[in-house]
This record gives structure tokens, sequence and C-alpha cells, in this order.
């Protein structure tokens, strides 16, 4: 209903509370991070300013733009890995199988990782991908290899399998609800005029799912590009991302200004993502 | 499955080797809290229940699993309480900056922890409040609330609204139509929420790693073990929070269904 | 659960939390240090002693401490830096001058330690020395052929792919000592350009770069990495100790090995002086300096305390009496440009 004197009071009583928790809790501290960047740096720590020297330091130093590119690519591999191989799984289960049983049990074993220890679960591929590791031990065991090879953990390779295994849940949930909400009379009706499955494919469920693929490929690309463990944990001496330079720089650097500058500017990068997402889905909805 | 196409097969096989993709970490992690080694390398050693010993006999980390259930269970007391406040109110009143209101509740959900983490840093520092677990439940249940919001707000806007102005015209006060018309339908809503915070906030790393003081969660006792080497006794506890969760997942699924009919 | 339900819980929770920290308030110590220097065989003696009850926080680097000091005050009593980083503690406020009257045994630490520049400044003492040892290099003689002696170990291609480094701007101290510079806490511009580059020259041999002991007794068990750099003593005994078929040996290179002490300095305004105070004395005491010896493989700051309760093989492993072997090690300081080194040390780590 439209707010009004009368109605003042009764939102006022439900309302107040939640918007000076989020205006208190939550919009001053991101406003205070985005002051805190033209801070200054001063041995041995930091002062209140306004100046702009931290991002003349982020723009003018290659070190930054480096990482960002690469946090960026490694998001990117593990968005699109993802969506491979996350998206057969979802078809399988809104179209294929037939007994709603099986589905919901198929359905719990594709979120039941969630609910398992990010570090656990990401510490796990180290003991599989290292050289003593499952994979190298089955590889010699098969007779495919003789000596147990260094290529598959501490690099890029190891980061984005890892994360990609992360986030394949966050990519089945979104383009499931999503394929489950295509109806099924218009799948049947395309059939009956003799499309062929691919055909029915391309030209009626995929572009009905893409909403699902982009909400799940937008989490997945905004939290992979802020993850710190993954690279501690299974990256080489090539896997610093941009969470871990933040990381550094609220840690031993003891920077909290340059630091809070690169956290805005991540905040930026992210709201950008989110905006252009949202302006993708509007875009196709009204294409339909 | 006779009936099947031969693509549909292949999408059968294709989709096998990704759940198992998903699961064979939780395998070796399980293997691996059986195994008798202090490395956590194949191959294996022999079987041992000494891990599982070791973790009862570890202090720090029953301590650290406290904290963890601790601050999930108030920071998700927190995000239902509020979240549920802003849902009716964003349900029922139009006013300015409503989306704006709402973009920002979610805004955490997909923003990188890290970044969340820092700006509260930042503020605490500034009010002066120590980094502790207190900062960590507050730090969580703001992040997190916006799950409830959600959840809610999408489950109010499927509600026959006849019902609440029915209710209203009995001349049935707000409040009692609050409890017995409004909160029985979103029940499964906040409590699926609810589920979701606790896990969300039972594994969070990066807020918590910025806000919290001496004490610590379990995942941050993990992390500086995992930095420091683990000892299996980490796949141990593991070990125990996939069988715990995996049986309040199906305790849950069950009490929805039923509460459902 | 309904709202008032719910706050009531949460006014609850509260309530009991605050009755418990004011009751434990009285009578507790809150150390943040390194993990083996506060094992309940070091604090547990003393706990019964003082009714002190220690908590301890462990950091994984020396760059761990200013940043949670810098998060706000209250949290920890004490705090176990090494001998670089102590002035940034000091310079910054975020610790207190001491009453060395206060801490017995303070006048039986080797001088080299308790006077030295970097733990007094402003004419007063900031730190009581607890501990010291070396930094050198650990290799598996069963896969690098030859007998090492060299820093070049570290960045040898014939070691491609099996070497490792500790991820801390210590790194900056080895390349530079391998490019020959003798000033390795005061490069100027130039020479820290070449230590980058050199560094940056090195990552393609590097498999990972280790954050703690623990890691790298990991590395080096698992047949990751066959050579790095290593706090002597520590990952050598656990990796042996885990006889996986091979041994690994520590050596000091030509171009010597590197010395750190790490020392007790107490966090400003902390409500638990007294404990403090009582643990640095404690920690200077028979039990306290022999406790940690045991626990950590590292050498005792207190020839006397330790005379009792050592036996002489052990006093020579340990270098007890030996201050020669100071003189023998490059000890750490604080470099001039603290800043400087670790945008250096994050560029290497930045670079593809």
């Amino acid at each position: 209903m439209k707010l009004d004197r009368r109605n003042a009071a009764g939102f006022l009583g439900l309302f107040s509370l939640p918007l000076a928790w989020s205006l208190i809790l939550l919009i001053l501290p991101y406003l205070i991070m985005i002051s805190v960047g033209f801070w200054l740096r001063k041995y041995p720590t930091f002062v209140p300013d306004f100046q702009f020297a931290n991002y003349v330091q982020i723009f003018s130093d290659p070190q930054y733009f480096n990482v960002i590119l690469r946090t960026a690519k490694i998001a990117a591999l593990v968005t699109i890995t993802a969506t491979l191989l996350g998206y057969p799984l979802a078809y399988l289960l809104a179209f294929t199988i037939r007994s709603p049983g099986l589905r919901n049990l198929l359905y719990l074993l594709v979120i039941v990782p969630l609910w398992v220890s990010y570090l656990l679960r990401a510490y796990t591929w180290k003991t599989i991908l290292g050289t003593n590791g499952a994979l190298n031990s089955l590889l010699q065991s098969l007779g495919v290899i003789d000596a147990p090879l260094d290529i598959f953990l501490y690099n890029q390779g190891s980061m984005v399998i890892t994360l990609t295994y992360i986030f394949i849940p966050f990519m089945v949930m979104p383009i499931f609800s999503a394929l489950e909400n295509i109806p099924k009379n218009l799948i049947e009706a395309s059939e009956d005029l003799g499309i062929g499955p691919f055909g029915t494919f391309l030209k009626v469920v995929l572009p009905l799912s893409l909403g699902g693929v982009l909400a799940g490929a937008t989490v997945t690309f905004c939290l992979t590009f802020g993850d710190f463990v993954a690279p501690v944990l299974v990256g080489g001496p090539d896997g610093t991302m941009i969470a871990n330079v933040l990381q550094n720089q609220f840690g031993a650097a003891l920077n909290w200004p340059l630091g809070s500058a690169l956290a805005t500017l991540v905040l930026l990068m992210v709201m950008a993502v989110l905006w252009l997402s949202s302006k993708l889905d509007r875009n196709a909805r009204v294409a339909l | 499955m006779n009936r099947l196409l031969w693509w549909q097969k292949g999408l059968v096989g294709f989709a096998v080797a990704v759940l198992a993709f998903l699961y064979l970490p939780i395998v070796v992690l399980v293997i691996f809290s059986f195994n008798d080694s202090k490395v956590t390398s194949f191959p294996l050693s022999g079987f041992t229940l000494h891990w599982y010993s070791q973790v009862l006999a570890n202090s720090q980390m029953l301590t650290a699993l406290g904290n963890s259930l601790y601050v999930a269970v108030f920071a998700t007391l927190i995000s239902v309480v509020v979240g549920v406040l802003a849902a009716l109110a964003l349900h029922r009143y139009d006013f300015p900056g409503k989306r704006l209101f709402q973009n920002v509740l979610i805004l955490p959900l997909s923003l990188p922890g890290i970044v969340t983490g820092i700006a509260m840093l930042n503020f605490y520092k500034q009010i002066g409040i120590p980094q502790s677990l207190g900062a960590v439940i507050i730090g969580h249940a703001t992040a997190l609330m916006g799950i409830v919001v959600s959840q809610v707000l999408a489950r109010l806007s499927r509600l026959n609204p006849r019902l609440l102005e029915a209710s209203a015209d009995l001349g049935v006060r707000p409040f009692a139509t609050f409890w017995h018309v409004t909160l029985p339908s979103i029940r499964s809503a906040v409590i699926g929420s609810a589920l979701l915070c606790f896990t969300l906030s039972f594994d969070e790393i990066p807020v918590t790693y910025f806000l919290t003081g001496r004490d610590v969660t379990l995942p941050i006792y993990i992390y500086s073990t995992l930095r420091r080497g683990i000892t299996p006794e980490i796949n141990a506890i593991g070990t125990m929070i996939v069988a715990a969760s995996i049986l309040i997942i199906i305790l849950s699924v069950r009490l929805l269904r039923d509460r459902g009919q | 659960m309904t709202k008032s339900k719910a706050l009531r819980q949460l006014a609850l929770g509260g309530t009991a939390l605050a009755c418990m920290a004011g009751a434990l308030q009285a009578q507790e110590l809150n150390l943040l240090t390194w993990e083996g220097y506060a094992t309940p065989e070091i604090t547990a003696p003393f706990e019964a002693a003082t009714s002190c009850k220690v908590t301890a926080t462990y950091v994984g680097s020396n760059d761990d401490f200013a940043p949670k000091l810098a998060a706000g005050g209250g949290v920890y009593d004490i705090v176990v830096p090494s001998l670089d980083a102590v002035p940034v503690l000091q310079q910054a406020g975020f610790v207190e001058a001491l009453d060395t009257a206060k801490v017995t045994g303070f006048d039986a630490i080797y001088p080299e330690f308790s006077k030295a520049a970097s733990l007094n400044a402003d004419g007063s003492v900031w730190a009581v020395p607890l501990i010291w040892g070396s930094v050198s290099l650990i290799y598996r003689p069963d896969k690098i052929s030859g007998t090492p002696d060299s820093i070049g170990l570290l960045f040898d291609p014939a070691n491609a792919g099996k070497i490792s480094m500790w991820d801390d701007k210590s790194a900056i101290y080895w390349a530079a000592r391998y490019l020959g510079y003798d000033n390795i806490y005061d490069l100027n511009d130039d020479q820290l350009a070449a230590v980058q580059a050199k560094l940056i020259e090195q990552k393609p041999l590097v498999r990972k770069y280790w954050t703690s002991a623990g890691e790298l007794t990991e590395l080096m068990a698992n047949d990751e990495v066959y050579a790095s750099n290593t706090w002597t003593g520590l990952t050598s005994k656990d990796v042996n100790a885990l006889k996986k078929g091979f041994e690994v040996v520590e050596f000091s290179p030509k171009e010597k090995s590197e010395g750190w002490m790490d020392s007790m300095m107490l966090v400003k305004d902390s409500p638990n002086q007294d404990c403090a105070y009582k643990f640095m004395a404690y920690m200077q005491s028979p039990e306290g300096q022999c406790a940690i010896a045991a626990s950590t493989g590292y050498f005792p700051v207190n020839p006397t305390a330790v005379g009792g309760c050592m036996d002489d093989a052990m006093k020579k492993e340990r270098q007890v009496g030996n201050i020669d072997f100071v003189k023998s090690l490059i000890m750490w300081e604080q470099p001039a440009r603290l800043d400087k080194y670790i945008e250096v040390w994050n560029a290497v780590k930045a670079a593809p």
C-alpha cells in the first residue's frame, strides 16, 4: 500500500529497526571504507586525510593491474567451466528424470557439498592433485605415467579446478529453477511441430533458461573474484589474486588506506558486473 | 532407463561424472580421516580411529566449534528477526527508495566477503569496538540478512492478499493476523532461510577473518591449521561435520515436507 | 520463534557473556605468539603458580603483529615479535616501555640481545628477549646432486619446480646476499630493482612459497619440493621424524645464515599488566627457558637459567655460552625502508 499519514505508525514500527540496522551497520561501513581509501599511509601507521595518492599508486604501479587482470581471467574461466559442467546436470534434473523422488534426491546430492566446510573441500584438492596425490597414484597404477607429474598442483589450473568444483552447485540451482519454470507444453508444442530435440533445445529451452545461467554466472564470477583461499592452498607462485593483495594491505603492509582504495575498486567492479547482469537479464526478457 | 535415447544416455553419463567430481573430495576427506598417518598423502597406511579421539581431546578445536555454533545461532536469530520485519515492511508499503534499499540489503551476498569484511573492520575500528565474537555476530547477521528478506518477500508476494484483508475486515487485530495468517504462510521460507543463514555463518571465512579477535571460529581455526600444516584431525572433524550436515538436511527436508502438507 | 523471545534470549546470552568476561578479566593473560611457544608444558606450571589463565593465539609471520594491534586494543597483553618487527610496534605506540626491575632474571640474559639497539629506544627497554635461532637452507641429498654450499641452490635452474622460499620480505635479504650486497637492510633503489628482477627470474623455478614451518614440512615430506630456506632445527626434525624413506639436511651457506631473536613486548593499556610481568619473569626462569627450548628446538637467551636444567650435550647443541655463534650469523634488523621492502616483495608475488 502507499505510505501515508494513516499507516505511518505501522510502517515505522516495522521498518525502523531494519532501516537503522542497515544504515548503521551496512551502509556506513562501506562509506567509511571508501573514505579511508583517501587517507594517507604514514609510517608506522596511517592518518586521516583527503588525497588521491592511493589511487595514483594503484593505477601507476603495474603490479595491481596485473593481479586484477589475472583475477578476472581466473574468475571467467571458472564461470565458463562451471556453466558447461552445471548446465547438463540441471537439464537432466529438470527434463530427463521423470520420477520426482529421484529428482529430489539428485537435487539434494548437488547441494549437500555446500554444507561441507569450504576450506576442507578446497584443501582436499591438494591431496588429490599433489605429487603423491590420488590422481598421480591412479595414473601410475594404470601405467599411464612412470613417475608422478608436477603439473596438477600449485598453478592456475589447480585453482580453476578447485574453484569450479566449489561453484558448480551455485550454477546448477538457478539453472534448474529456470528450466523447471519452462512450461512443458511449450516443449511438446515444439516437438509436435517436428522440430527435433536439438532444435527445441536451441530455440526454446536455451533462450528461456538464459536468465538462470546469467544468475548463476554472476554469483560465480563475483564470488570467485574475491576468493583468497584457493591461491593460498592450491595456487603456485603465479597464483596471487586481488583478495590476497587486499589481505596483505591489511596485514603485512599495514596500509589500510591503500587496501581500502583497492577494496573500493573491487566494490565498483563487482557492482558493474551486477548492473550489467541485471541489464542483460532485462533485455533478454524484453526480447522474448 | 531403457527408453532413453542415445543423447539422453550420454547426458546421464555426463551428469554422473559431474556428481562424482562433486563427491570425490568428500570421499577423500572421509578416507583420510581413518588413515593411520600424520601426513595426508597416498598410499594409505592403515585404518585408525585415532584422529577422532584426537578431536575429542583437542580443547582448542572444540572451543572453536563451540564459538562457531554460538556465532551462527545468534547471527541467524538476528538476521531472521530484523529480516522478517524488513520483508513485512517492504511487502506492505510503497515508499521512495524501496528498490535501492532492497538492492543494498542483498549486496553483501554477491560482493566478495573480503570487501564486506574490510568495510566492517574499518567501521569497528572507527567506533572503537574491539575484534571479538560479538563483532563477528553483528557482521554475519548484517551480511546474511538479505537472504531472509528476499526469501520471505518472495513468499509474501505469492500470498493471497484477500486473506489478510478478510482477516482485517473481521476485526482481527494486526498482531493476531500476523500470528495466525501471515506467520504460518511464511514459516517454511523463514525456516529455509534461517537454515541457510546458519550454514553460511557456520562456514564463513572472510568477514570472520577480519572481525575476530583471540576467539576463533572453526573455519578460522582450520584456516590457520592449514597454513601451519594440516593434521588428520581436521579430516576427522570435517567428516563429523559432513555427517551432521547430511542429517540436518534430511531432517529439515522431512520437517518442511510434513508441515507443508 | 517470536521476536520478544528471541530478544530475551539474546539479552540473556549477552549478559552471560559479559559476566564471564568480567569474572575472567582479573586473572587472565592473552598471548599473541608463535606455535610451540605456549604449549601446556610451558604454561601449566605458570598457571599453577600464579593463577593467571593463559590464552594463546598464534601468528604465521612477523608481519601479523602490527595489524592485529592496529585493529584495536584490549585483545592481547603480550606479543612476541622477532628483532626486525620490534621497532615498528614501538614507533606505532602499540606497546609500553618496560620496567625491567619487575622481570626477575632480566640481567642474566645475553647482553648481545638485551642491549640490542632494536630493543632499546628513547631511553627505555621495550622488549624482553625470549628465544633465538637461525634461518639456514634445507635440501634433499637424494634428489640434488653434489654438496651445495651456497644460496645459489635456490636459484639453480637444475632444481626447477622443486624450490620453495619463505613467503616473507626476508626473501629480499636472501636474494640480496646472493647478489653479493652486504647492506641488506638498507638497499638503495637500484639494488632493490636488481633484487626484484632476480626474484622474478627465480619464480618459474619455485613450486610454492611457504607460509609456516608446518607447510614447509608438508611440502618436503610429500616430495613437492627439494630445497628451501628454513627456520633451522624445526622442519628437518619434523620431516626426518616421519621416516618417509629419505632424509633432509640443513646447512649454512657460504654467504652465512640469518639470525633471529624473538622477544616479549607489553601491549599498551593491557588490563593484565600484573600477569604479563609475572609471565615475562617466569620465561627467564629455568622452567620457562628449558620448556620453550625443549618444545621448539631453538636456543635459550638466558644461559644462567638453563644452567641446571640442560645436560652438556644439549647445551652444546643449543649454543649455550657460545655467543660467538651469533657473530657468525647475520642478525635480522628492521629494514630502513620497511614499506619499500614490502612493496617489492608484493610486486614479486604479483608478477606473472
